[in-house]
């Protein structure tokens, strides 16, 4: 009696398997066939100008974040990659460059924009004209998604925002010196430099009330052959615990030869320079505190275990150097988001996915990236892997010594907050 | 035991404070002073480059502004050629030396194979502004677009310290440079046979009398763009260790030299140190104490001074 039972559960069972499988196979019968041409994404990168001294590999490394996702990853639904590139040049030409993308070349997306003056200007056209999902590379001024496109649907970013970068800089400045009482602080004159100088100002306020800005300076963005004496002569005459510096590009560069020529360096007990561990080692000085983001030559995560173990090689053998800026590898990042978000808005719909569908899955998407595990919230990358920690040159190498890894619950603005409320709950925090 | 305070200090002396502040203030006056010495050098340069020509030859050209910017292209790919992260101040002033005359050169193939061609000054404007694009278009194809640095140089020679202001030495040798070329060029247009032939010529003099008594107008002018293209050219590589060579320095250049010469006046020597100074140090105190102006400045100062003395600071009317 129990083996006839058995029997005939187990041909119910067979049956309803072969039903399940017979229904799977027509759903998948009636999904939209996948076109086989290529996917054409652009990439509006630096390749020029005062932006291509962080990062001037963009151009070759845009084509290797591609040439990886073919290679690696069977593409976009299968389709070959087929990357577009443009310089970025400033923000007018980058908003040009969004236009013809979109328009005349018909790409299916586009990553980009270093300069946070170029995200500023082309996120407001994407979200109301273009409407094509759109991954910003770095930007990272919080403005963008808070008075800029507060209601973003296509516009998302892989680097870290402003807030982010000044929580981390405030905490490695006071695990570093935690007597600090005077600070002096620069920045290039836009919207950027004067962002990330106030987020400093705040949070350092939230976690040291008593510190005082002895002096706060904005030196012109990207003038060509520019003379920082006067600044230079400024800081050292203040005489701040700590110098924290935001000068990046030929304007990092010439900033970081001047000081050096007037003892700068060694006048001011600890300086705080944010791109000193990028580019190709030109801004890097003995002793100095800097930010890196994973992948950076100073903090190549590919020695880590990191998946970037294939890409990081991919781009040294091509370049013959270390990714210099998270910029390099987030190409890389946004791609795999893009991959994601394609094949899931495939997956739930059976339909190829419009431009509001992968928009739309973007958000809440995971990937284990060149730069660790990400996650799209509210559409900013978690942006994994940014650490600051102190330059010391090893045998003809930067390397970062002392390490820290600021912690996502520290540095990362939880959707149901706004950035005000977020700032104000740092001192409950350090308590 | 009671003390007693004898006053030894001359009745009228100010307080010690007082002293101390008059320190202070010589200090900041001087730093400011100091911190415009690069700017200072480059622009006595540069603007005697387009000036001297204007001055002798009574033309228009622009082409000095592209010679600069090859001048610090140059300078850095051969300093770190030859030098790399060493330093030798004789081997660095014969780089400089060596970019001069390769200034000379382009600025007399480009005289002898163009401008002379050229009849009016609108035609020189618009051609010479219009060759700074195929200059611009050469270091794009040589150099790429991304800026290159040498500042072996400038960290090198070390730095000084005078009344509490730290100052790289190198300011002071690009100021003593550019100084001891300006006093040679002195030096040669007013003490020398051959300098009274570029004045008989210069707007001051008589062209006509001046051909007449048998001066040579087409060496004269050729000798004139050479000295300008050698001034330029010295002039970018002077600073490049400094602020690295990139695209686009050579608008500022332009811009700042012709500015000079609306504010020293044509032809004057003494005029372009004094409007040089004026500008860099006006630039250095905007830059600290009113940033928003610190760009804005020069013109706002050549705008005053056009109001006030339309032929500039030491200019004058000339007849021709």
């Amino acid at each position: 009696m129990l083996v006839k039972r058995a029997g005939s559960f187990i041909v119910c069972l067979t049956v309803a398997v072969f039903m399940m499988g017979a229904m799977v196979a027509g759903a998948a019968d009636q999904k939209a066939k996948i076109p086989t041409d290529p996917i054409k994404i652009g990439f509006v990168v630096p390749l020029s100008g005062v932006a291509a001294t962080l990062s001037p590999n963009a151009g070759i490394n845009a084509e290797l974040a591609a040439e990886y996702i073919n290679k690696y990853e069977g593409g976009i639904l299968g389709r070959q990659v087929k990357p577009i590139i443009y310089d970025e040049k400033n923000a007018q030409t980058a908003v040009e460059l969004f236009g013809k993308l979109t328009e005349d070349d018909k790409v299916e997306a586009i990553l980009g924009c270093l300069s946070s003056s170029s995200g500023l200007a082309v996120a407001p056209k994407v979200e109301a004209q273009w409407k094509i999902p759109t991954l910003l590379l770095e930007s990272t001024t919080m403005a963008l998604f808070t008075k800029v496109i507060p209601n973003a649907k296509y516009v998302y970013r892989i680097g870290p925002d402003d807030v982010m970068q000044s929580i981390a800089h405030v905490t490695a400045v006071l695990k570093d010196k935690p007597d600090v009482k005077t600070i002096a602080i620069g920045a290039p004159d836009y919207e950027w430099g004067h962002d990330v100088v106030k987020r400093f100002q705040e949070i350092m306020g939230k976690f040291k009330p008593d510190v005082k800005f002895v002096y706060t300076f904005f030196h012109p963005f990207g003038e060509a052959g520019p003379n920082f004496a006067a600044y230079i002569t400024n800081v050292m005459q203040n005489k701040p615990d700590v110098y924290v510096g935001y000068s990046w590009g030929s304007d990092g560069v010439a900033w970081h030869n001047q000081a050096e020529a007037m003892g700068l360096f060694k006048a001011v007990p600890l300086v705080f320079d944010v791109f000193s561990g990028t580019a190709k080692g030109e801004m890097a000085r003995e002793g100095v505190l800097a930010e890196t983001r994973a992948g950076n030559g100073t903090f190549p995560p590919y020695i880590l275990g990191y998946p970037n173990s294939k890409f990081t090689p991919m781009i040294v053998e091509k370049t013959g150097v270390l990714p210099t800026y998270g910029m390099d590898i987030h190409m890389l990042t946004g791609l795999l988001y893009l991959k994601k978000a394609y094949e899931k808005a495939y997956d739930l719909t059976g339909q190829y996915p419009t431009f509001e569908m992968v928009a739309k899955t973007l958000d809440g998407l995971s990937v284990v990236g060149p730069d660790g595990i990400s996650s799209m919230i509210n559409h900013q990358s978690t942006a994994p892997g940014m650490a600051v920690g102190r330059l010391h040159k090893e045998k003809e190498t930067w390397v970062m010594k002392d390490l820290i890894l600021v912690p996502d619950y520290l540095r990362i603005v939880p959707p149901w907050m706004t950035v005000e409320q977020f700032i104000d709950t740092l001192d409950k925090v350090q308590k | 035991m009671a003390q007693t305070i004898i006053n030894v200090v001359p009745e009228g002396t100010p307080p010690v404070g007082h002293i101390f502040e008059s320190q202070q203030m010589l200090s900041t006056f001087l730093s400011y002073i100091f911190n415009a010495l690069p700017m200072v050098s480059y622009i006595i340069m540069l603007s005697f480059s387009l000036n001297f020509i204007l001055y002798i030859s009574g033309r228009v050209s622009l082409t000095f502004a592209g010679i600069y910017l090859v001048g610090a292209y140059v300078t850095v790919s051969v300093g770190t050629y030859f030098l790399g992260q060493n330093f030798s101040l004789l081997s660095f002033i014969a780089i400089l030396l060596a970019v001069g005359l390769l200034g000379a050169a382009i600025s007399i193939v480009v005289y002898a194979t163009f401008e002379r061609f050229l009849k009016t000054d609108v035609h020189r404007m618009i051609a010479t502004s219009s060759l700074l694009m195929v200059f611009s278009g050469i270091i794009k194809i040589q150099w790429g677009t991304t800026p290159v640095t040498y500042s072996a140089p400038f960290l090198k020679m070390g730095i000084s310290e005078v009344l509490g202001n730290i100052v790289p030495n190198y300011y002071f040798f690009m100021f003593g440079f550019s100084l001891i070329l300006m006093l040679a060029l002195a030096y040669f247009l007013f003490r020398t046979a051959w300098g009274l032939r570029f004045r008989a010529t210069s707007l001051d003099g008589d062209r006509t009398m001046a051909q007449v008594c048998g001066v040579n107008q087409n060496i004269v002018t050729a000798i004139t763009f050479a000295i300008s293209g050698m001034l330029a050219a010295i002039a970018g590589g002077l600073y490049a260790p400094i602020a690295g060579a990139s695209y686009g320095i050579e608008g500022n250049a332009l811009l700042l030299a012709a500015l000079t010469i609306i504010v020293g006046g044509v032809g004057s020597i003494g005029g372009a140190v004094l409007t040089a100074f004026i500008i860099g140090i006006a630039r250095v105190i905007t830059a600290v104490e009113m940033p928003l102006f610190e760009l804005a400045i020069p013109f706002i100062i050549a705008s005053a001074v056009l109001v006030v003395r339309p032929y500039g600071i030491w200019g004058k009317e000339f007849k021709h």
